[in-house]
This record gives C-alpha cells, structure tokens and sequence, in this order.
C-alpha cells in the first residue's frame, strides 16, 4: 500500500492496533518525498530529522498508554506561510528574509500538541496571491497526476504533497479558494472552515479579512479531526470512529442548488460531473432545489477591491524596496492593488455585506448550499486562459469564480471529489454552511459524501 | 523632518481638484504607472477600471442626496 493512501481514520487505527506505527508512516512518506518530489516540487523544507524524532516519541507515547488523539504519530505537511519554530516561513518569495522562526504559529502549536508528526513546508504561489503555483521563488508545483498541470493553488504543495502520499493531510490558507481550488482538481477534501474560528496569527498574511485557514486531506472525517485539533480540541480515536459514521443521512436533507452565475460557465465535463452528483443525492432521499444570489455578478469585483486593497497595505513597504525580488506578475497584482481608492474599498465592503445577507438567505431553511467547486478541471502549466465551451477565460479569474463568494461572506465551505474527467482528471463539488456553524456543514458532507460519486481521496 | 506625501497620494489630491471619473483615475495611474517603470501595469488598472465601474455601478450604494445611486454606467471605465 502507499505511504499514505489510507486516511488518517484508517492510520490511527492501524497504529492502535499495532499494524503500523507512527515511525513507519513517517519513514513511508519521506521515502515518497526522496522518489517523488524531484519531480513535483511540493516541498520548499522538508523537515526529516525532526519529522522521525516525534514519530518515535508517539510511538514511546502510546507504548506508555498517553494517547493524544487521532492525529497521534500523523504526519502532516503545512504550507510555507506558517512559522514552524527553527525554520524559515519563506512564503514562496525571495522578499523574505532567512530568519528562522522563534516560535511555532498557534495552529502549528496545536497540531503538535495533538501529536502529528510536521513533516515538511510546502510550496505555494508566491505570497498565496494565485491558483497555480507557477509564480513562486522555487519553482512550479506539478500535479502529480500530470506533470503538465497545475495542481490548484495557492495550496498546491499541500495538495500534491498530500496526492502522491507524502503527508497523510496538510494545513493550507484560503483567501479566495486557495484550500478548495488545489483540493478539489487533485481529488481531496478541503475544508474552509467559518470565518475567524481558527487562528490566523503566524501566518503571513495576503488579505486580513478574507483569510482562512484549513485542512486537506482524503476524508469528511478528518477534516473534521483536524478542524476540532486546529480549535485546540483534542480529537479522540472514538470522535474519528463517530466521524466515519455520520450522525444523519442524506434522506429528508434540503440542499439548494446555487445555478446561473454558478453554472454559467462550466466544463462540459464538470457540468456532467455535477449534475450526475445531483441525481445521486437525490436518489438518496435528500430535497434538492434551486437557490439563487441575486448579486453574484458583484462578486468578482467586490472580491478584487477587498482583497488587492488588503493585500497592497501588508505589501507596500516592501514593494518599494524589494520590488524587483518579487515574482513579476505577483509584484504587478500587488501593485494593482495600492491604485484602489478607500471610497471603492468601503463600496466592497458594503457588498460584502449584501452578499452575505444574500447567502443567509439562500441557505434558510436548508442543509447546505451546492455547487462546482472549480469550472475546470487542473489547469495546464504555462496558460494564462483556458477554454471553456466556446470561450477563453483567464485562468486565476475562472478558477476563483465559484470559490471567492464564501470568503466575501465567512460562511464554511467545503469540497468534496464527485467525479473524473475522461483523462483522469478529479473534478470537485462544494457544501456551504450555515454562518459560523462549520460542524453543522461537517456533518451534512459527512452524510453526502458517500454520494458525491468517484474521486480519488480514498 | 520633511515627509514625503508619496506619488499616490500626489495623484490623488491632483483627481479631485476637478471631477473624479474612473476615466480620469485611470489615465493618472496609467501615466504614473509608465513613469514609475512599471508600463505592465496598465492592462491591470485597465482592469481595475472596469472592475471599479462595476462596483459603482452596484445598486446597494447610496448617495448623499438620499437616491440609491444608479446611474453611473459601466461604459465610465472608457
């Protein structure tokens, strides 16, 4: 079996029974990161030595009888946005400095306290401002299915690392889809979780009111243990076992159907994908309908205006003195964004509020919200538009097109595999949540996802 | 000590001597883009315009006269 293949539900188990322990799941995914990333680049630090270090001290642990919870002996990668004690947080740029990092962030911290094993920082588009990884200070990430293709970003190391079975899961960020986008081309679940629930400090920031930060991995359930370990909540085996079977079943759920704007542009392929997960959960019993936001077609401006305006404020500095050592189209988004006036960043956020009084809406009285995850299935290395249908789009904007709206609005979101293109490419779909009650959403996806049809997470 | 107000800024206080069109903010940041050597930028703030118009053009935003404000079009980015 593949180092990682299993999901950490699976792994956890296998460890308490004494099948595998957590020294050869680490050992399992640094001999995969040695045959295997040369060729993807997922990685910027790998951290090996500290890596079997904790591995064998979980393995100590639970021979002793401590028990710290499912992640116990799970290795992890994290996106190299966050501090990880004694390693440099380079956020894919040569802006920053070398400076190894005092302390670990608060979601690092947490992890480690939950017992994962941090085996490695991945790559990212440079300071998380893209959804291909191509503009970043050590190169491409490759998607491990095809080398050709982007694996989503900004999250994309932390996808791949997760794909080729380098890491059992890996905490990314998502200012606007960047866990989603990376998560649902490479075939994972990635989890948004409600805004402001998980800490943010430590992390090198790209827009300080859209930021989330979240998991990737293979399964519902352990998104929702590693969501509960990134709150600080200790996540026992028997919480991974109630999380496999959910609390609810996809019968008498109601599910709105977000279309037009949502479904206006889409790959043949990922509108079939699409629709044939709607029948699946219909046939399951669950009441689908059709919902709608009357203002979508403000969410892509509202979405710019907020963001650039954010990210141009933590950039400014530096863009004078460092311009040059930022990649070029980073350097010209960043600059782009200190050219919009406070009178139309107040304007967005006035829409923001719009927007989220308009997703409430769609959600009363319903389960979750359901749409594409991405229109287009794992863009190629290299493009700057795509086709889709009769027409080209840019690649960054029809990537964010279905994920930006939920960061505008803080509610959760979640992505789930619901299907394959011809080529083998995943294709994903997402649940959005009530406002602030990411486990409500955990466990509508927990009930759905034995319905959303043939991926490649497990 | 003497502080630099920055070029932004400089254009800024330029725009609203007269009146403040996207058209007008755009052809200041497209000149001051070209004479900070970053003439790439345009096509950008080209796109920053009409993502602007489209913003303005929104039928939440009110106005100081008590009129939602609903006539600017989104052609104001040309």
């Amino acid at each position: 079996m593949p180092a990682s293949a299993q999901t950490i539900t699976d792994l956890a188990r296998a460890i308490r029974a004494g099948e595998t322990s957590a020294e050869a799941a680490t050992e399992r995914c640094l001999a995969e990161i040695v045959q295997r990333d040369p060729a993807i680049n997922a990685f910027i630090t790998v951290l090996a030595d500290g890596a079997r270090e904790t591995a064998r001290m979980a393995d100590r642990e639970l021979a002793s009888g401590r028990d710290r919870g499912s992640l116990h002996g799970v290795p992890i990668s994290i996106k190299d946005l966050f501090d990880v004690r004694d390693t440099r947080t380079t956020a894919a740029s040569r802006v920053r400095d070398d400076r190894l990092a005092a302390t670990d962030a608060p979601v690092v911290a947490r992890l480690r306290d939950a017992g994962a094993v941090i085996i490695g920082k991945t790559n990212l588009h440079e300071f998380a401002l893209g959804t291909t990884n191509e503009e970043s200070a050590f190169g491409p990430v490759h998607h491990p299915l095809d080398p050709a293709r982007s694996p989503g970003g900004s999250s994309g190391g932390s996808a791949a690392s997760i794909l080729a079975d380098m890491a059992f899961a890996s905490i990314g960020t998502d200012t606007g889809g960047s866990i989603r986008i990376p998560a649902a081309v490479c075939g994972l679940v990635g989890l948004k979780p409600a805004i402001g629930e998980i800490s943010t400090e430590g992390c090198v920031p790209l827009s300080t009111t859209l930021d989330h930060v979240g998991p990737l991995c293979r399964s519902v359930a352990d998104a929702g243990l590693l969501y509960e370990a990134l709150r600080g909540k200790v996540a026992r085996p028997s919480d991974a076992a109630q999380n496999r079977a959910p609390s609810r079943s996809a019968g008498g759920m109601r599910i709105g159907v977000l279309r037009d704007y949502f479904t206006a542009i889409l790959d043949p392929q990922v509108a079939a994908a699409f629709e044939s997960a709607c029948l699946r959960l219909q046939e399951a019993g669950a009441a689908l309908d059709t919902v709608s936001i009357p203002h979508a077609s403000d969410i892509a401006p509202v979405y710019l205006h907020i963001a650039l305006a954010e990210a141009a404020a933590y950039h400014a500095k530096a863009l004078e003195s460092r311009g040059d050592d930022y990649t070029p189209n980073v350097r010209l988004r960043l600059e782009m964004g200190r050219y919009i006036l406070a009178e139309d960043y107040v304007r967005a956020l006035n829409g923001r509020d719009v927007l989220r009084a308009e997703v409430n809406a769609a959600i009363q009285g319903r389960d979750a919200l359901l749409l594409p995850s991405v229109p287009v299935p794992a863009t190629r290395l290299g493009v700057t538009k795509v086709k889709v249908g009769a027409n080209e789009e840019p690649v960054r904007n029809i990537t964010l097109r279905l994920t930006q709206l939920f960061n505008i609005t803080g509610h959760p979101a979640i992505t789930l595999p619901c299907g394959k293109t011809a080529e083998g490419l995943p294709i994903g779909a997402q649940l959005v949540g009530p406002d602030g009650d990411t486990r409500a959403l955990l466990g509508v996806a927990a009930a759905l996802e034995p319905y959303f049809g043939p991926g490649t997470s497990r | 000590m003497q502080f630099d107000i920055g070029s932004h800024l400089a254009s800024r206080v330029q725009c609203t001597i007269g009146s403040m069109t996207i058209k007008t903010w755009l052809d200041i940041a497209t000149q001051e883009a070209d004479r900070r050597g970053l003439p790439a930028l345009k096509p950008l703030l080209e796109t920053l315009a009409r993502a602007t118009a489209s913003l303005r053009s929104a039928d939440w935003n009110a106005d100081a006269t008590g009129q939602f404000e609903t006539t600017t079009t989104r052609t104001d980015a040309r």
